[in-house]
């Protein structure tokens, strides 16, 4: 049984771990320092974060919705984390709880308004892209904050395997969601809405409630992104992750998830983020500069989605 | 005047799965209004489609000012002189009056519209025909119905044509636009355009008509000048049944004189007035009426898929409320729905069988601590399909690649598997085939034979006739007329789709 369901795992992920793979031998290949065991930790330790806010991305696209204000909730978080440690010498435990409330929040605001009032999530999460940013830079004073070791246990590596605790819970989060989405009521909901809410409806159920949740996931991952970003700079920084909401569509995009909704996985997902990392990697690697490093990763997604797009066609 | 034959068509036949035109001949002089009645499905649209080039003909010719017309597109038509104003509005909402008018011609200098410029030639334009009174730069949708109609209209008229069909245009006209319609009509054929006018008021039909055609199942069945014939004699006509109803006797009630469903008062905006009815558990209630009588309205207003509705609902027997505001609160109570539109709304194309079958009872039947009972799912999906006729390979392949008889029949069986107790059906047999149209009507059988109700709009009178116990009737938003199986005939009920019309 747990051979089959990893035989069907790499089945139906083929094309993306073949990327992967190519992707691997490419770096391996044009560099001495690529193929150590190392590299998979620091590919490993860096992307807690961004996997996290691409899983909630994840379910709002399968809905049919977008979350444009991922990354500044991530922020705002982490602000709320390091104000709570630093400035009101809370415990870590309750400015992590904190932290997760902020972006829980953030997500509800979003899912209310854009489904309550019926407006484009597009546009409500764009203007919480803007607020939640502004309440960043009111809490840190606009300026990067200090938070010290008591976060780093968060992000360093555990010697003996190689990965961080962050890592080790983001993986945990992405099987967890995979499973939401696959087996659960919660899940099939959001896939059916996202194929056609009209018809869901019609079939007598109440949308508005899942259609929030799905929001409120992807606000309360980047509440928990926001601490591990936090943990892994050991500062609260007031422009952190900002862009982080286009990296976070890529990872979802590369993985297939469609932005019309209906179509999507976690896992897809997660393999888009290493996809992202080991590209970022192995160009830093191999010496390449900042402005090739963009052109090669946009190519990247650009050939990732056309041969989605050529492969839905024949199938 | 000289009156010449501008368009004749001879032994139009037309078929799609079925017959719906055969052998219509048929000619418009120079200067003429020809009227053009019919029921439902009588094959007006389809005859006015084949003029404007949207439709090929399967046989037959048709000639424009003596010459062969053959038009294979909208294009063509439109330079060979034929305008159509379709009932449905084809005008962009958020663009201005102006814009709309001169949309393939806008004025422009170096690719830059000419606001100023525009604005005086719609403004004309509008004068011109009568319409002074609508501002060229306000928004399409800022107008009330009628007008946009009139605009429309005006819109059509403003290029250069010979033919000009309208389809009923005085829908959603009062009627001083009406009047106002009239007005341009009568201008129009003293300038020698032939007008084709098809209209379900049979008095305006006799008011502004030179001749009258009508269809009935897609034949010519009457044709000539509009004073030889009266309004009950028009509806004898489109009514008259040459086929002997069929069957008759396979047909076995379930009623039992216990309520399902007491509508009172069922009011929308200015859609439904007053609806009031109430239906038998057991029974199978048909909806009949024309095109735009608030069929569709009435059921999803029952259904709660508007929220503007007043009046009052009692459902089996719990006490007369408020109706529903909501569609889950409705389904909540014992109703499901078959919406009109299957693919837009009824059916999940992407999701597999089972999961279609399983949308509205998964978190009642198919869940345990949130988690979705796979096994289960396929067990009850499994002998639902087989119980249902459908022929599919594997239940989970996509919805999609079945048949819309298929597809049709797992959008019904998904309230077989839910405590629904009424179901609301809306033209549950379009667009699919015959054997799939039979099993439909055996699954709506059992579904009564367990006590419980349906509720079934549908264009096709034959079809409401051969499988319910009683038929409403809906005019103009109104219920007019109430017909019972043992003495209903279909002659009646057709005259009753036309009844408002008579005032």
């Amino acid at each position: 049984m747990q051979l089959k369901s990893a035989k069907l795992f790499v089945l139906q992920h083929a094309g993306l771990l073949g990327v992967l793979g190519i992707l691997s031998l490419i770096f391996g290949l044009g560099t001495d320092s690529f193929f150590r065991f190392q590299t998979l930790g620091v590919i490993g330790n860096q992307i807690p974060d961004l996997t996290l806010v691409a899983v909630g991305m994840t379910f709002v696209l399968i809905i049919g919705g977008i979350d444009l204000s991922v990354g500044s909730i991530l922020a705002l978080s982490s602000a709320a984390l390091g104000s709570l440690v630093i400035d009101y010498d809370q415990p870590l435990l309750i400015a992590i709880i904190a932290a997760i409330f902020v972006g829980s929040l953030c997500g509800a605001v979003n899912g209310f308004i854009s489904v309550k009032a019926n407006i484009p999530s597009f546009i409500v999460t764009l203007s919480m892209l803007e607020i939640a940013r502004g309440l960043t830079k009111l809490i840190t004073n606009s300026e990067t904050k200090y938070i010290g070791s008591v976060v780093e246990p968060i992000s360093n590596p555990i010697t003996s395997i190689l990965f961080s605790p962050a890592f080790l819970f983001a993986v945990t989060i992405v099987i967890a969601s995979q499973f939401v989405l696959r087996r659960t009521i919660f899940g099939r909901y959001c896939i059916a809405i996202g194929t056609n809410e009209d018809a869901v409806r019609l079939s007598g159920i109440n949308v508005v409630p899942y259609k929030v949740t799905a929001f409120v996931i992807c606000g309360m991952f980047c509440g928990i992104a926001g601490i591990f970003h936090a943990a892994k700079l050991s500062t609260a920084d007031p422009n952190a992750a900002v862009g982080m909401e286009l990296s976070a569509i890529a990872a979802c995009v590369i993985g297939g998830t469609s932005l019309m909704g209906g179509r999507g996985n976690v896992s897809s997902t997660f393999l888009g983020v290493l996809i992202i990392a080991t590209l970022q990697t192995g160009l830093a690697t191999l010496g390449v500069s900042d402005p090739i490093k963009q052109i090669i990763t946009g190519s990247v997604i650009l050939i990732a989605v056309i041969s989605d797009a050529l492969r839905q066609r024949w199938s | 005047m000289k009156t010449h034959v501008l368009f004749s068509a001879d032994h139009l036949t037309k078929s799609f799965a079925v017959k719906v035109l055969s052998n219509v001949s048929f000619d418009l002089t120079a200067g003429e209004i020809h009227g053009l009645v019919g029921a439902n499905g009588a094959g007006k649209s389809t005859f006015c489609n084949i003029i404007a080039g949207l439709t090929i003909a399967d046989s037959g010719c048709m000639t424009l000012d003596g010459k062969i017309y053959k038009p294979r597109n909208r294009t063509q038509s439109i330079q060979a002189g034929v305008q159509m104003v379709h009932q449905e509005l084809s005008l962009i909402h958020h663009l201005t009056v102006a814009e709309n008018l001169f949309l393939n011609m806008l004025p422009t200098r170096c690719g830059v519209i000419q606001h100023r410029k525009l604005l005086n030639e719609a403004e004309m334009l509008l004068n011109r025909i009568g319409l002074p009174q609508i501002d060229p730069d306000c928004a399409v949708e800022s107008l009330g119905a009628g007008q946009q109609q009139l605009v429309e209209i005006a819109m059509a008229l403003s290029r250069q044509c010979k033919i000009l069909i309208l389809d009923e245009p005085t829908s959603s006209l009062n009627s001083t636009e009406t009047q106002q319609l009239f007005e341009w009509l009568r201008e129009l054929k003293d300038q020698g355009i032939g007008i084709i006018f098809i209209s379900h008021r049979l008095n305006e039909l006799s008011l502004i008509t030179d001749r009258i055609s009508i269809l009935r199942d897609g034949e010519l069945v009457y044709s000539g000048t509009t004073d030889k014939i009266t309004t009950s004699q028009i509806l004898d006509q489109i009514a008259y049944k040459n086929r002997q109803t069929q069957t008759e006797t396979s047909f076995r009630s379930y009623c039992k004189p216990e309520l399902a469903l007491w509508v009172k008062n069922l009011k929308v905006n200015d859609q439904l007035q007053d609806i009031s009815f109430y239906l038998q558990r057991g029974e199978r209630l048909g909806v009949a009426g024309l095109m735009g009588s608030g069929r569709t309205e009435l059921l999803n207003a029952i259904y709660g898929e508007v929220s503007s509705q007043k009046g009052s609902i009692q459902v089996l027997d719990d006490t007369l409320d408020k109706p529903f505001q909501r569609p889950h609160l409705a389904a909540q109570n014992g109703l499901g729905m078959l919406p009109e539109d299957r693919k837009e709304s009824g059916v999940l194309l992407d999701l597999n069988l089972t999961q279609n079958l399983t949308i509205p009872s998964l978190k009642k039947k198919f869940s345990r601590f949130g988690i979705t009972q796979e096994t289960e799912e396929r067990r009850i999906s499994d002998d639902l399909l087989s119980e249902l006729g459908v022929s599919y390979k594997d239940q989970s392949q996509y919805l999609r690649t079945l048949s819309g008889g298929n597809q049709q029949k797992i959008a019904f069986g998904k309230w077989l598997i839910t405590p629904t107790q009424t179901l609301l059906l809306d033209e549950p047999t379009r667009g699919i085939d015959a054997a799939a149209r039979l099993s439909i009507y055996t699954l709506m059988e059992s579904f009564v034979s367990k006590g419980k109700s349906i509720i079934m709009v549908s264009s096709d009178l034959d079809e409401l006739m051969q499988t319910c116990d009683r038929i409403i009737v809906l005019a103009g938003g109104q219920l007019t007329q109430t017909f019972e199986r043992a003495t209903w005939k279909s002659e009646e009920i057709i005259k009753a789709c036309f009844a408002n019309s008579k005032t």
